[in-house]
């Protein structure tokens, strides 16, 4: 397994050095092994050089990391594959408007008869050194989650009035996701954004998304790779020029319509599952299924995607 | 019924996909026997542009269009063109070869739309054929052109025209009289256009009267200089006396603007000193005028306020029946629209309150935890209240919205009205600037939801210096008690105003407010009323190529009307992301 992860580091092209401390980290901060179970095994793995080192760097100093980017660009396959690289539990915290410092921190709660502390994630991965993903951190109310001031910053600390102060484990990090670009979404007040290191990730590159589609179904033909890939960035572009929303540049809807054809159900069916159907816009659906129709034929069947 | 608009937008969406560049303008679109946008030729005329020279092309259109007869003689060159870009693309997207079947085979059944010339029709059905890998039943000439017709794609676009140019000159007869003559006209035509350029100030269309005032405003300042210098130099001995002069100066100013926009509803000393909070920065030497647009009975027999007002109360009737004639289709897109928002009201700001493992402890129910294990025994309230909302409509007013003048109007009432029925406060007021004040004209307060009608008051004037105009609604809205407040502004984001942004440096140069300048100070101000926890939202009326600078000044928080059946899902979306996100 450790193996397995530093050499898709290398062939990814990371600098030797960052690979050589990763592995360092690794082998000091021990797991417990009732924990090994958090140690995700990611499905997807992020191609991204520039990104990679950057996020590598920043966890190996000690630092948070706060990653922006819109719908499809690997925040959350990001934060997974940081923690299996690293090595450490992972604790998946959705953020939402009613978040609140018990949900996160933990709160009293009766049990067996008895009132007792119930440890929150925040807690639980402070307390065993994973690492935190907050997920879509800006969907809380701002005020709500500045309880996490003190275990973001310097400080490392969790202090929980009425109860006990803790310290932060030395190999915790924080990862929070933030989806910024459709219109209305809620910004970040600068205090909480001052606690991290800010990753602003690109747009998945149409190579690495070959790559994916490649190394996701082996036996899709090579032209259809091109294809799909095509499909996803002409998509993309359609939305940059605000012709569509991004309701339907879904890569996630992409990945899964090609598995809907891998069991036999026809393409253009599965794209429009994964993808058409997203927009819920009469319009704009038709926009998009021309752009389907421009790189899939209406009578298309399995075979003549998938080798085998 | 086919919307015509929609099957266009769609024709325009895949010829800008095939090539790749959402920066054309095609002047060709492909409609298919139905009238809706034919995909396969959509394609053909986007590819044209992606692999081959289009301005070389498109000078050859305008060639082709010196002849009567130019439909002939375009539709056999796109058939020649369809061949090699055929040829260039498929290797790029397999699914071409379906789709060209599919096509030949609707050209062969007689079912693609039918054209009107018989030689056309022989060797469309002949090149379609070839296709479908049918050898063409035709000989003689038609064969013959057909050959050099289909293109191979190895040509370059200048030798595409040059064969093309081959086969005009060996099998037809291109009109040259007519085209000297056409030449002529189209030379004529084009000065008269260039004339009618000149005659735009700036962005800006001025009409006659308008005109008349720019003039005015010119003349105006020449003589106010000259005043300020004559008393400057007199100012060592009597101080006062500038003063007193420039005051009084002010005043005519403010009197014309009176006259013309209507009177002021607050009082003088207030406006003095909301203009000294706000007429500071870009907008030093700016003033401010609030009125709602009542004639000001202090000119009840001047000529010129009464003729304004006329023209005012016209443009209402303009609006009035505007709204009227297309009464159904906006009553739809009010109930369409109050409906998103209500929606989105009760979906998400409902609070409840529900078992918990924390919060209030709820007695009656402890025995569940001891009995049966359940530590739900709290009850939470889940409090999803974002307090209190204001929406504060502000309508560009300028001149360069003049001819959409009842749309804007119906617009603004459309969104006005849908706040009011959900019971959200919204006041609507216009802004527009002339000679070197911005008026704010206030269509509808709070605390008026029967006033929604006065929208239709509605009238472009003058120019527009959105800084100024956001600055002054953000300090309105300042004033309110909400906890909310939503500024949406229904612009064309083209700020333009003559009173230039006062100088700093050594230099005495003066920069134009208008351009780059006016929209980063347009942007600056709508950060700022971000920043302050406005939200901040635009509705864009203007045109294509001013989309770029909506972009700029309001981020992606702007929605861009296409086509106005649409107007209500598109505002609907932009209002229910914000509301979410209060």
């Amino acid at each position: 397994m450790e193996e397995k992860v530093l050499n898709f580091l290398r062939k990814e092209g990371i600098s030797e050095n960052l690979i050589d401390e990763v592995d360092k980290f690794r082998k000091f901060y021990k797991v417990e092994s009732k924990l090994e179970y958090r140690i995700p095994s990611p499905k997807y793995k992020y191609y991204g050089n520039d990104v990679w080192e950057e996020a590598i760097t920043a966890l190996l100093c000690g630092e948070n990391l706060l990653l922006v980017g819109s719908k499809a660009t690997g925040k959350n396959v990001l934060a997974e594959n940081l923690s299996a690289v690293f090595g450490r539990p992972k604790w998946d915290i959705s953020f939402h408007v009613n978040t609140d410092s018990s949900s996160l921190i933990g709160t009293d709660t009766f049990e067996n008869g008895q009132v007792v502390f119930r440890n929150g994630p925040i807690y639980e991965c402070a307390k065993w050194g994973g690492f935190g993903v907050l997920d879509e951190i800006n969907m809380a109310k701002n005020d709500s989650v500045a309880v996490l001031h003190a275990t973001l910053d310097y400080r490392r600390i969790i202090d929980v009035p009425g109860y006990d102060k803790i310290t932060i484990d030395d190999a915790s990090r924080f990862i929070a996701t933030m989806n910024y670009g459709y219109a209305g979404t809620r910004e970040l007040n600068e205090a909480l954004t001052s606690r991290f290191m800010v990753i602003n990730m690109p747009n998945i590159s149409a190579d690495n998304l070959r790559k994916l589609l490649q190394i996701e179904y082996p036996d899709l033909k090579e032209g259809y790779v091109e294809q799909f890939a095509g499909l996803f960035k002409d998509l993309q572009l359609k939305s940059e020029n605000s012709e569509i929303s991004t309701k339907s540049v879904d890569l996630r809807g992409l990945l899964s319509s090609v598995n809907l054809m891998n069991k036999g159900l026809s393409p253009i069916k599965a794209l429009q599952m994964g993808i058409a159907n997203k927009s819920f816009d009469d319009f704009e659906r038709t926009l998009v299924e021309d752009v389907i129709r421009l790189r899939i034929s209406d009578s298309m069947e399995r075979n003549e995607i998938f080798k085998d | 019924m086919h919307n015509l608009t929609e099957d266009n937008k769609r024709a325009l969406n895949i010829i800008w996909n095939a090539s790749d560049d959402y920066s054309i303008n095609p002047e060709f679109k492909a409609y298919d026997e139905n009238g809706e946008a034919d995909l396969y030729w959509n394609y053909m005329i986007g590819a044209v542009h992606k692999y081959y020279d289009y301005p070389l092309l498109s000078s050859f259109f305008k060639y082709l269009k010196t002849d009567s007869g130019h439909e002939f003689y375009e539709k056999l060159f796109w058939i020649g063109l369809e061949n090699c870009t055929f040829n260039k693309g498929k290797n790029d997207r397999p699914v071409l070869f379906s789709l060209r079947r599919n096509y030949a085979k609707k050209v062969l059944k007689g079912e693609a739309e039918p054209l009107e010339d018989n030689l056309l029709n022989v060797i469309r059905n002949a090149h379609f054929g070839r296709a479908l890998g049918k050898e063409p039943e035709i000989s003689g000439n038609a064969l013959n052109i057909l050959n050099a017709l289909e293109f191979d794609d190895t040509l370059s676009t200048e030798e595409i025209i040059l064969r093309m140019n081959q086969i005009i000159k060996t099998y037809f007869r291109f009109n040259y009289g007519q085209y000297e003559v056409d030449i002529k006209s189209a030379k004529k035509n084009k000065s008269g256009k260039d004339l009618e350029k000149h005659t735009e100030y700036g962005d800006e269309k001025l009409n006659d009267s308008e005109m008349k005032t720019m003039n005015d405003l010119y003349l105006d300042s020449a003589e106010t200089s000259r005043e300020i210098y004559f008393e400057e130099l007199k100012q060592k001995i009597k101080k006062h006396v500038r003063k007193i002069a420039v005051e009084k100066r002010d005043d005519s100013e403010r009197q014309f603007i009176r006259k013309y926009f209507g009177a002021s509803i607050i009082s003088e000393q207030k406006t003095y000193s909301i203009e000294h909070s706000l007429c500071v920065g870009n907008h030093k030497n700016c003033h401010l005028h609030f009125t709602r647009g009542e004639f000001d009975t202090e000119f009840g027999d001047d000529v010129n306020a009464a003729y304004y007002n006329k023209a005012l109360m016209e443009q209402r009737e303009i609006n009035s029946a505007h709204f009227s004639s297309n009464y159904i289709k906006y009553k739809n897109s009010i109930l369409k629209l109050t409906n998103k928002i209500r929606n989105t009201m009760l979906a998400y700001f409902e609070s409840y309150t529900g078992k918990s493992e924390a919060g209030k402890l709820n007695a009656p129910k402890i025995w569940r935890n001891i009995y049966v294990n359940d530590n739900r025994i709290f009850t939470k309230e889940y409090n999803n209240d974002i307090g209190n909302i204001s929406v504060d409509i502000l309508l560009d007013a300028s001149a360069s919205q003049h001819e959409r003048q009842e749309t804007i109007a119906a617009e603004g009432y459309i969104i006005a009205e849908s706040f009011t029925q959900c019971q959200i406060p919204v006041r609507v007021y216009s802004f527009s600037s002339l000679r070197n004040y911005t008026v704010i004209n206030l269509y509808r307060d709070y605390d008026e939801p029967d006033n929604n009608d006065k929208i239709f008051n509605y009238k472009t004037t003058g120019c527009n210096r959105d800084g100024l105009a956001i600055r002054t609604a953000l300090y309105m809205m300042e004033g309110s008690s909400f906890h909310n407040k939503i500024l949406i502004i229904l612009s064309d984001c083209k700020p333009n105003d003559t009173q230039s942004i006062p100088d700093t440096g050594i230099k005495q140069e003066q920069t134009k407010y208008a351009g780059a300048t006016g929209i980063i100070d347009t942007a600056f101000e709508v950060k700022k009323g971000i920043n302050n926890g406005n939200s901040v939202l635009c509705v864009f009326t203007g045109e294509d190529e001013d989309v770029k600078t909506a972009k700029k000044i309001y981020g992606h928080n702007f929605a861009r009307i296409y086509y106005p059946e649409r107007f209500a899902e598109i505002v609907g979306v932009l209002m229910q992301n914000q509301l979410k996100n209060l």
